[in-house]
């Protein structure tokens, strides 16, 4: 039996493997790479607080966890393609649209 | 013998996440994300979580790894500008998730005395009839209002989607 603790540091270092990489990476769809290595992170470290405490919600808590980054994944890459066809950059340093 | 397992899945995983951070070109990223993926799933099935990890094979590496090809299909691959593709604050942002790291460990290492253990769920689930009817049959009653609001996220994501991306000449 492995104890919860081996599977919150794997998450950990999941998630702060994709910390870094979102905050290391210039291009845009790598950061969004990164950003569902982070979700899939915290969906580890749910399911294995579902298994230690004996109760199904973290495994529900996941299953929106899904729903939601696949929502993310899906406007956040329409975002990119119509920047990409608009302005023809995929660099997290060129969006300074917003910026005064 | 679980041991070796939790041992080469979740290695996997950790050397192929830092794969998807390091690799040179963006379509090996997403192959080595979809190498984590599998072992997460792999993860949790040693978790008890069947349906999870069917769940996390469907969805994520079937459906949500081929949009992200999909997208990168049509970004042309020269304007991913594989040289210059490290942002120039590298070392402190390395810095600060060895750092975060480190807090996160020193909080999971702790013995969690404060929560009451009620030992493996799988145990439990198959005296309710298996996982997949026990995530059913609560999404189903506890959860109908989460899960019909999950739904018209979706829809949402569907409409701003084909909003976001439609031709301008189209719109005109």
């Amino acid at each position: 039996m492995i104890s919860l603790n081996w599977y919150l540091v794997v998450s950990a270092l999941l998630f702060c493997i994709g910390l870094i990489g979102v905050l290391v990476k210039r291009n845009v769809i790598m950061v969004f790479l990164c950003l569902e290595l982070m979700l899939n992170a915290a969906n580890l470290s749910l399911v294995a607080f579902s298994d230690y405490l004996g109760n199904i919600q973290g495994q529900i808590f996941t299953i929106f966890n899904i729903t939601v980054a696949a929502a993310e994944a899906v406007v956040g890459l329409a975002i990119i393609i119509s920047l990409y066809r608009n302005r023809a950059m995929t660099n997290v340093d060129d969006f300074n649209l917003l910026k005064w | 013998m679980i041991h070796l397992f939790f041992l080469m899945f979740s290695l996997i995983a950790v050397i192929a996440s830092w794969r998807v951070v390091a690799a040179k070109h963006i379509i090996h990223a997403v192959l080595w994300l979809v190498v984590t993926f599998f072992s997460t799933a792999c993860l949790f099935v040693m978790l008890g979580a069947e349906f999870l990890a069917a769940i996390q094979i469907l969805v994520y590496a079937g459906a949500i790894i081929i949009l992200y090809v999909f997208a990168i299909m049509l970004v042309n691959v020269k304007d991913l500008d594989i040289k210059a593709h490290f942002h120039k604050h590298r070392r402190l942002a390395k810095l600060l998730g060895l750092v975060i790291f480190a807090e996160l460990g020193l909080v999971f290492l702790q013995r969690f005395t404060f929560l009451q253990a009620k030992g493996p769920l799988a145990v439990q689930q198959a005296e309710w009839g298996g996982n997949s009817e026990v995530i059913g049959r609560l999404l189903y009653t506890d959860y109908i209002l989460p899960f019909e609001l999950a739904s018209i996220i979706l829809l949402v994501a569907i409409i701003g989607a084909v909003v976001l991306a439609i031709t301008q000449e189209k719109r005109a």
